[in-house]
């Protein structure tokens, strides 16, 4: 029998974090999981309506075409950030003047906050006064687009692109970087092309680097709000009507607390289910990359 | 006058703010109508009645527009020299004052003192029991605090702040309408007239039904299209999906085109939202319910909004928002807007394109042509009327010392000299100043309008609408799918009926403290209502009868003898 004693204060010594978590995380949970059951339209105008704004939502058309929406956004991204990036980053050299002056100009759009980015492109793409909007026109070339949802897609990919290729670069360049000079000896002994090069020494040996730009990536144009809201305001129609502005115009714009709770919640579990498949991935990288290691 | 309002703004910068007597102030505002000795009498009234506050700070809130401006930078720092009450006075988007107001009322905790909230909200206000009636505050708690002079029957927008129960629930602070404004110069220049009368068949004028505005727009745009060798557009608007091209239509635009039933302020049963009301109570937006929302004349109007804004509108217009697209007419390209707020003229006198060597204006503003839908007996346009609101969840004594800033800025001592700066009157003895008589031809039809009888036929949202900050997004979310081609016009009107129902019919769940919606479990049927006479009306064989012009000297005969046309 054991003649320890239990010393129940020692609990003291985890209070602060457990307060910490309560009114950060918990509490503000358990609110919206309050409100997502409830009608709430005043202090005193409540009514309890169970899952029911949890069926409406999963059954509204337009949340469903936002959810798409937001996919087909995020995916065109991805796939035009991720390899251009890589592309961008062989490009620069390893030291020098050029490389630093590289390094600079490509960080400057990361330090733009998010709504002076916007600002920068609505009148950007202006066609009466914007530099990028009458050049397409004095080229011929209609575009408007407050007017065409394709022209306003275009724009915001572009602006995606232009605001968040850099991290990709930067990322892709640290890794790079980090792959030893012997590699590329033994490349160069077995004659191997650039292309050889980046498929079977850069792209493995990036693989970690590149998972973290990915989620990175995925988790901020899924989460994509500032830029849509202050450039298109989420037009023409719904074409640019993402998850976040959705739910934005609900709880923010009508304050419709109770169906703006149970959206977020959806939302949140959307999120938590990608994070999960993203945490999968990665654990399961590490474990091939041990096993490879010990064999 | 400047320097001394630049003095007052600087001594007042520090918590301290002190020595201004009424006699300094009495010749601060001598443009008033009141008398020295009056104004002196006044003024002494509010540091008196004052006394008891002298040291709080007070905060209240109100939108971006020269009139908030002046009171926030002049006014506030004049009473607080006067009082010793501190005032800061916050100016933020309209949208932004009805989101912290909403926020206030949802938490019940205070955020400002008092709101400058547009009279819009009083169907909102008057079916819930947030909002303090003014009618009893001055009987009651706020009796000592209530200005002698303050001469309620004075104020030109007192009935769009009243309840059904007669109870004023705000006080108008500040007021302009929606108009129609066009270039006089062009519309005077003898060959546009000629080539217009060749190719319409009538006098280019101003338009007094839609059809001629039509006419106009098109003329300007596709058969004059430059002038003096810029490109000149006929139509102005704006489309971007944002709030504020909710407040395109729900600030009267449907009225214009005659949905509703007649009644001024607000139709009745049906006002221009196309919500129907059975004594005061919503009964529903749709037509099968009884509402006009979604019924012809709706859906005339929004699809000639969407045409004339593709067709005729600079193409930049349609991204553009109410603010965005506010100065674009000041710019010299455009020669007539049918929806204008006056609350530009200020802006629009400024030296530039629109305005001639010696400032008078090379624009007028004009009544709004009706759509073919519209009769004699409704409503015509929209009037903004930002009105001081107060809650209950706002301590007493920051109340009653919030309602003291309130009436001064109302005041007859300063009314005056703030209509001058802002022109957005709130007092028929300002516009009957001789003063006014003076600026009147500088100000392009400013001021007969608004000395008109006519100018009852321009109002703000009524009573019908129960909720104002809900349904008012609804607007904005399901107009932007019909510009878009997303849907038909009258698809999107269906949707925003439904929505507009269902609205409701969450309200009535909850329940409201009076007049709440009663929305009907078994619709009657859009034919049975369109059958019924009055308002929702069926389909026009024809939407677009001759047009009709008339001369803008013609027009402010009939103006002065009250009629709009």
């Amino acid at each position: 029998m054991s003649t320890k004693r239990l010393d129940n204060r020692a609990w003291l010594l985890v209070a602060p974090v457990f307060l910490m978590v309560a009114f950060t995380t918990l509490i503000p949970l358990m609110t919206v999981v309050n409100y997502s059951v409830q009608d709430i339209l005043g202090p005193n105008q409540r009514f309890f309506v169970g899952w029911e704004w949890y069926q409406d939502i999963l059954k509204n058309p337009d949340f469903i075409d936002a959810f798409l929406r937001q996919l087909g956004f995020t995916f065109t991204v991805l796939l035009i950030e991720i390899p251009l990036g890589i592309l961008l980053a062989r490009q620069i050299p390893a030291k020098g003047p050029f490389a630093a002056l590289a390094l600079v100009i490509l960080a400057l759009p990361l330090l733009i906050p998010f709504n002076v980015v916007g600002t920068i492109w609505q009148i950007m793409a202006r066609s009466d006064i914007g530099l990028l909007g009458i050049s397409l026109e004095a080229l011929g070339i209609s575009y408007n687009y407050a007017a065409d949802p394709l022209d306003a897609w275009l724009t915001l990919i572009l602006v995606d692109v232009w605001h968040w290729l850099p991290l990709v670069v930067l990322l892709a360049y640290s890794g790079l970087r980090g792959i030893p000079q012997a590699y590329y000896q033994a490349a160069a002994i077995d004659r191997a092309s650039n292309w050889d090069i980046l498929r079977h020494i850069q792209l493995p040996r990036l693989k970690p680097v590149l998972i973290i730009a990915l989620l990175l990536r995925f988790m901020d144009s899924f989460m994509i709000y500032t830029e849509p809201f202050v450039i298109t305001g989420g037009g023409p129609g719904n074409a640019t009507t993402f998850l976040s502005q959705y739910l934005a115009s609900l709880a923010v714009g009508q304050f419709d607390l109770g169906v703006a709770s149970a959206f977020s919640l959806i939302y949140f579990v959307i999120i938590m289910f990608v994070c999960f498949l993203f945490y999968t991935v990665i654990i399961g990288d590490q474990s091939d990359h041990t096993r490879r290691s010990s064999e | 006058m400047i320097v001394r309002s630049v003095a007052i703004a600087a001594l007042c910068m520090g918590s301290a703010c002190f020595a201004a007597t009424p006699k300094d102030l009495a010749k601060t505002f001598e443009k008033s109508t009141l008398t020295k000795e009056q104004r002196l009498k006044e003024l002494q009234w509010f540091k008196d009645a004052a006394a008891p506050f002298r040291g709080m700070t007070i905060h209240v809130v109100s939108e971006t527009i020269d009139t908030h401006s002046y009171e926030s930078k002049v006014l506030a720092p004049a009473f607080t020299e006067l009082t010793g009450i501190k005032v800061v006075h916050d100016l933020i988007g309209e949208g932004d004052v009805i989101e912290k107001l909403q926020t206030q009322t949802q938490t019940g905790r205070s955020i400002y003192d008092m709101y400058v909230n547009d009279s819009d909200l009083i169907g909102t206000h008057i079916r819930n029991d947030y909002v303090v009636p003014l009618s009893d505050f001055m009987k009651g708690e706020g009796k000592d605090v209530t200005l002698p002079s303050l001469d309620l029957g004075d104020f030109i927008g007192l009935s769009f702040t009243k309840g059904p129960d007669g109870k004023i629930y705000q006080l108008p602070d500040q007021q302009f309408a929606n108009l129609y404004w066009f270039r006089h110069d062009w519309f005077s220049r003898k060959d546009l007239k000629e080539k217009f009368k060749k190719i319409y068949g009538y006098e280019l004028g101003v338009p007094v039904n839609w059809s001629a505005y039509e006419d106009i727009a098109k003329f300007f745009s596709e058969d004059v299209k430059t002038i003096d060798g810029k490109r000149v557009y006929g139509h102005m608007d704006y489309g971007k999906k944002d709030p504020s091209l909710g407040w395109r239509f729900t600030d009267a635009w449907l009225s214009m085109a005659g949905t509703g039933s007649k009644g001024i302020p607000n139709g009745l049963p049906v006002d221009e939202w196309g919500i129907r009301s059975d004594n005061c109570h919503p009964v529903g937006a749709s037509v099968k319910r009884g509402g006009a929302t979604n019924a012809p004349a709706s859906v005339y109007a929004l699809s000639k909004y969407i045409e004339w804004l593709k067709k005729y509108a600079p193409p930049e217009a349609i991204g553009m928002t109410f603010s965005e697209a506010g100065p674009v007419p000041s710019q010299g390209q455009v020669a007539q807007q049918i929806f204008w707020y006056t609350a530009f003229t200020a802006a629009s006198l400024k030296p530039g394109p629109v305005v001639n060597k010696d400032g008078t204006p090379k624009w007028r503003m004009a009544p709004s042509p009706h759509g073919p839908y519209w009769s004699k007996g409704m409503k015509l346009g929209y009037q903004d009327a930002g009105s001081w609101t107060m809650l209950k969840s706002t301590p007493l004594k920051r109340r009653q010392a919030a309602w003291l800033y309130a009436q001064f800025t109302v005041s007859k001592t300063v009314s005056l000299q703030k209509f001058l700066t802002g022109l957005t009157p709130i007092r028929q003895s300002d516009l009957n100043s001789p003063i006014v008589d003076e600026l009147a031809p500088k100000l392009g039809g400013l001021i007969e309008f608004y000395r008109s009888p006519a100018r009852i036929q321009w109002t703000p949202t009524g009573t019908n609408v129960p909720d104002y900050p809900r349904l008012a997004q609804l607007w904005w979310q399901n107009v932007s799918l019909a510009i878009s081609g997303e849907a038909t016009s009258q698809q999107a009107m269906d949707r925003l009926a439904n929505d507009m129902d269902r609205m409701m019919s969450r309200l009535e769940r909850v329940g409201m403290k009076s007049c709440g919606p009663k929305i009907a479990k078994k619709p009657k049927g859009r034919d049975y209502w369109l059958s019924q006479p009055g308002s929702p009306k069926p389909k026009l064989a024809n939407e677009k009868p001759q047009g009709v012009t008339i001369s803008y000297e013609d027009l402010l005969q009939s103006w002065q003898k009250g009629s709009a046309h």
